[in-house]
This record gives C-alpha cells, sequence and structure tokens, in this order.
C-alpha cells in the first residue's frame, strides 16, 4: 500500500470512528498514532506519544487561547453584555425589527471582545430573548438574530479559530486579526438588512420599541466605554505592533477583570466560576489540537496534502470552481462537526492546494471561518441553536425556520467576500 | 436461571467498581481543578505585570516567557482531566443518537476501550520521558528551572485522564449488560 492510499485510508476510518461517537480528539489522535506506526514503525510512533503532548501544551504561543477565553469570561461576570444590549437598543429600538437589530449589533460589540460564538450567542442571548418576548416578537425571528448574531463571534477579533488557523498555516494572528473585522462588521450588516426587509414584509414580527431622544442615547453608550477601551487596547495594541498577541490577551484578560471588580460585578464566586469555564474550554481545545498534531504527523508522512494540491492543480477547472469546491466541503462538515474540529482537520489537507492555486492565505482564512461559522447555525448540528433552545425553550424547529433568512443573508455574504478579497486585505495590508 | 443470576452479578460488580471508582476520582478532580485555576489566575496576573513593566518602565520580567510555558504545561493536561470528567470534550452524535440505547452502549464501550488503550501508551510515554529528561537535566533558558517536574505533571495528567476513561468503559459496560 502506498502512503498516499494508507493516508485516504486513514480519514475513511478517521470519519468512521468519529461518527460512532469518539471523541474528535481521540479519534484524530488514534488515526494519527497508528497510521504514522504503520507507515513508520512503532518505535518513532511511540516517540511521538511522548513528545508531542508536552510540546503541544507548553506553547507560549498557544497561550493566547486561554487568556483570551478568560478575558470574554471576565467581560461576561462584568455585565459588559447587558449593557451593550441597552445602548444598542437605545438607537436602534424606535426602528421596526429595532430590538433583533440591536441584538445583532451587541453581539457584534460583543464579538469584539469574545473569542467564542458559543459564548456570545449564549450571553446575549440569555439578555435579548426575554426583551423581544416581552415586546412580542416572533419567536423564529427573534431566535434567529441571536444564533446568527452569535456567529459573529469568531470573526471579528480576537478569534480562537483564527489563532488556531494562522498557528497551523504559519500566518501572523495580527493580520488575521484585522482580515476579520471588516468581514464580521458587514455580516452585522446584512443581518440587519434581512430583518428590515423581513419586518417591512411582516411589520407584526418586530413590532417598533419607544423613541428615546438624544441625550439618553449618549447616555446609554457612555456605559459600554469598558468595552471600547479593551477593544482599542488589544486590537489596536496588536495593529500598532505594541503589543504581541499573548501581550495583548494577557492585557486584555486582567483589563476585563479590573472592569468587573470596578463594576462591583465580580464575587469571589463569579471569578471562580470564569476561571473554572475557562479552564474546561481550554481543555476542550487542547485536546482536538493535541489529536490533530498526531494526525499532522501521520499526514504530512503520506504525502496526501501535497498530491492533492498537485493533483488537483492540474485539473482543467477554473480556481475559483476549485475555490467554491472547497468551501461546499466546509459548509457540509460545518453541518455535522464542530468548526474547531473542522478547521484543524481539513485546514492542513487543502491548504497546500490553496497557495498552489495562488490565493492569498489570510483571505482564505477568514472564508473557512465565515463558512464554518454557518454550520453554527444549519441544521441539523448548529451549535449556537441548542444554546438559544437552552437558554430560551423555543422549539427547534422554530429556531432553524427563524434562520433561513439569515443564511441566505450568509451566503450573499460569502460571495460578496470572494468576489472582492480587498474587504478582507484592505486592512492588514496596512498594517506595519 | 442460573445465566439470570450471572447477568445480575456481572452488573452488580460493575455498578459497585464504578462508584468505587467515582468516589476515588471525585477528590482527586477537586485538586486537578483548583490547582487548574490557580495557575490560570496566575498567567493572567504574570502577562499584566510583564506588560506593565516592559512598556512603563522598561524592564521586562525575566523569564516570563518560558514561565508562562510551564504553566500552560500544567494548565492545559488539567483542564482536560476536568473537561473529561465533566463529559464536555467534543463527538459528534448526530448518527449515534439515531442508534437504539444498546447499540449506543456497546459502540461506547468499544469507542471508549480504544480511547483507555491509546491514553495508557501515552500516559506510559509521558513516564519514560519523565526519566529521560531528568538524567539529561534539560532546565529553562533564563531561570534555569528543571523541566522534568513539568513533564511530570503531563504524566500525571494522563495517568488521571486513564482513570476518567476507564470510568467512562465500565459506566458503558454496564449499560451494555443493562439494556
Amino acid at each position: 500500500m502506498t502512503p498516499f492510499t494508507t493516508g485516504i485510508i486513514g480519514i475513511i476510518i478517521l470519519l468512521v470512528i468519529l461518527f460512532s461517537g469518539m471523541q474528535i480528539g481521540i479519534g484524530m489522535a488514534l488515526v494519527g498514532f497508528t497510521g504514522f506506526a504503520y507507515l513508520v514503525g512503532i518505535g518513532p510512533a511511540l516517540g511521538l506519544l511522548k513528545t508531542v503532548p508536552y510540546s503541544t501544551f507548553a506553547s507560549h504561543s498557544l497561550s493566547v487561547i486561554p487568556l483570551f477565553i478568560l478575558m470574554g469570561a471576565f467581560a461576561f461576570a462584568a455585565g459588559l453584555g447587558d449593557d451593550l444590549y441597552r445602548a444598542v437598543y437605545k438607537w436602534l429600538g424606535h426602528l421596526r425589527g429595532g430590538l433583533a437589530m440591536a441584538t445583532v449589533g451587541a453581539c457584534a460589540c460583543f464579538a469584539a471582545i469574545s473569542g467564542s460564538s458559543l459564548a456570545t450567542a449564549a450571553t446575549l442571548g440569555a439578555v435579548t430573548l426575554p426583551e423581544m418576548k416581552k415586546y412580542k416578537y416572533d419567536p423564529a425571528l427573534a431566535a434567529g438574530s441571536v444564533a446568527a448574531g452569535g456567529s459573529i463571534g469568531i470573526l471579528i477579533p480576537p478569534s480562537v479559530i483564527l489563532i488556531i488557523y494562522g498557528i497551523i498555516t504559519e500566518q501572523s494572528i495580527g493580520k488575521l486579526f484585522l482580515a476579520g473585522f471588516i468581514p464580521g462588521i458587514l455580516e452585522a450588516v446584512f443581518y440587519m438588512i434581512t430583518i428590515s426587509i423581513l419586518t417591512a414584509i411582516n411589520p407584526n414580527l418586530g413590532p417598533r420599541g419607544s423613541k428615546t431622544s438624544f441625550r439618553e442615547k449618549v447616555s446609554a453608550f457612555s456605559t459600554t466605554w469598558e468595552v471600547v477601551v479593551l477593544f482599542i487596547v488589544v486590537i489596536g495594541g496588536i495593529y500598532l505592533g505594541v503589543f504581541t498577541p499573548t501581550e495583548a490577551a494577557g492585557a486584555g484578560a486582567f483589563g476585563a477583570f479590573f472592569f468587573a471588580i470596578l463594576r462591583r460585578k465580580l464575587t469571589l464566586q463569579s471569578f471562580k466560576g470564569s476561571l473554572v469555564d475557562t479552564c474546561k474550554t481550554t481543555g476542550m481545545l487542547f485536546f482536538i489540537i493535541m489529536g490533530a498534531m498526531f494526525l499532522g504527523y501521520f499526514l504530512s508522512v503520506t504525502r496526501l496534502p501535497f498530491e492533492l494540491a498537485s493533483f488537483v492543480a492540474q485539473l482543467p477547472l477554473n480556481r475559483y470552481v476549485i475555490l467554491m469546491l472547497i468551501l461546499l466541503v466546509f459548509l457540509l462538515l460545518g453541518c455535522v462537526m464542530d468548526s474547531m474540529a473542522i478547521v484543524l482537520l481539513t485546514v492542513p489537507i487543502f491548504f497546500p492546494l490553496i497557495v498552489r492555486l495562488g490565493f492569498d492565505p489570510i483571505w482564505f482564512g477568514i472564508l473557512v471561518v465565515r463558512v464554518t461559522e454557518m454550520g453554527l447555525i444549519t441544521p441539523p448540528v448548529g451549535l449556537n441553536v441548542y444554546i438559544i433552545q437552552g437558554v430560551s425553550n423555543i422549539p427547534m424547529g422554530t429556531i432553524f425556520r427563524g434562520i433561513f433568512p439569515f443564511l441566505l443573508a450568509d451566503f450573499c455574504e460569502v460571495a460578496l467576500l470572494v468576489a472582492v478579497p480587498q474587504i478582507s486585505l484592505f486592512l492588514p495590508s496596512m498594517m506595519r | 436461571m442460573p445465566g439470570m443470576s450471572m447477568k445480575i452479578r456481572n452488573e452488580m460488580w460493575l455498578t459497585k467498581s464504578v462508584s468505587y471508582l467515582n468516589t476515588f476520582a471525585r477528590p482527586i478532580m477537586t485538586i486537578v481543578l483548583s490547582i487548574g485555576i490557580s495557575i490560570l489566575a496566575m498567567m493572567m496576573f504574570l502577562m499584566a505585570t510583564d506588560v506593565v513593566l516592559r512598556y512603563i518602565f522598561n524592564s521586562p520580567l525575566p523569564g516570563a516567557y518560558e514561565l508562562i510555558e510551564y504553566m500552560m504545561a500544567i494548565l492545559v493536561p488539567f483542564g482536560i482531566v476536568y473537561c473529561a470528567h465533566q463529559k464536555s470534550h467534543v463527538s459528534v452524535d448526530l448518527v449515534i443518537g439515531r442508534f437504539t440505547k444498546r447499540t449506543q452502549a456497546i459502540l461506547g464501550s468499544i469507542t471508549s476501550l480504544l480511547s483507555l488503550s491509546l491514553f495508557l501508551l501515552v500516559a506510559w510515554q509521558s513516564l519514560r520521558y519523565i526519566t529521560e529528561n531528568f538524567e539529561s537535566n534539560l532546565t529553562s533558558a533564563v531561570l534555569l528551572i528543571p523541566m522534568y517536574p513539568f513533564i511530570a505533571v503531563v504524566a500525571v495528567g494522563f495517568s488521571v485522564l486513564c482513570l476518567v476513561l476507564l470510568i467512562d468503559f465500565l459506566n458503558f459496560l454496564s449499560e451494555t449488560v443493562t439494556e
């Protein structure tokens, strides 16, 4: 058996054991280890088991992950999510569907200090859904706007998935962060347009809220200055080259901790709770990262990514057709799998091909994140949907119905991002 | 029926050992989690202090880089263990959710046995890595802190993970017998 066929068989076996319910991290490690042992020998494979875990864990560059997660946890404990929502609502509430738009806007702002979609959806779902219920919003629209809005969380920096993408493809994390910024804002704009179209067709879906004076609008924003400060320090610091991503994450986590104390929101219990949650999420992410490391050693021995790249590159197809097919694979995987696992599993396989086809690696990273993010809200396995159901008890079917228009908006935005790479690449090109 | 009593005896043996292992694992989890969160808090304060010292007083903390690495070597394995104990590691349950309870239990027994075997190997290799490092006396670059205690932490983490995976396996096995 050639290494190439071994690689293909390995991936098929991996898919089978993952669908049999094995934990994703363990499945990747198991196939990586046995495949490597088969091709290279049991001795070197045992050597991997010895060294890879320690070198993966004891990593300075990966320490940004727990620190950014901690920043989001403290921001949540500080109640920044609630205040953001109230502030955006004061500005948009008098419009038709204004509460839903405020939800999307608050999600985008919260994304700026949180690295994860699930945290964003959970934080804002708990605040906004009861409000929208009070104003007699259509449950489908309400749930759809939180689930979709939550998915902005991994595009607007800081973003855990972009960090992972940057590390496996050796791209600058700072550039990736900046590249995600405008597409993230654009996503929020697309969602707001979707809401205004829906409520223009049927005004009963989202009735207008009360008008607010200009003074109220300004004073509402003054309660959210902490978010602005955190965002400027963290992302501005990376942009200007003042901070490395790790330093920015450390400063951001401490800043969020400090603001939570300043607002008298941090009890010993919520402090401990934030640390425990972060510890658990860190363990969850690194378990998959470790598995992906083992799988990566196996895949590089099989030379599968490079063979695939040279095979596909010589096909008589337009490179955009190939890109579309790759994005379709990401979208389909996104329906059944966690986005972190997809990036770790498939980016090493597709990345050589993308480089070979002459696409920009930073731009591709944004597309990958954008498309796997859609997986968070597509049936049958949309994690954001479970979260919304968990905090609101709105039936799953209703949530998916509410999400459908937002998915259409997603398709339009992805098409725009593919057609105009400058949307993603403008800010990173300005970075020193 | 003799077969029946055999089955019940098996079940009792399984549930008993699971509950025994659980009482054994609980205090370990409390320790693992307390160490994990303390290290995480320390990491945040260390990083913030380093940033302040570097940019305001222009004198960075010596060895902050390697301290973060060593802290990660404690935080991550303990986080993994805690996450495993909370059953929060991700898996794809789309297909398996459609099977009968019994098939799920059988598949669960197989996958958890495979997981346990793999991590017994990992734990064993990590233990060997400690002695190797102890003998070669590798230290960090600036503060000259020896590396082997941190490899030992990783090895301890994997050993506890094996315990959690063993409990998982026995749980699935007893479900297979009862269903």
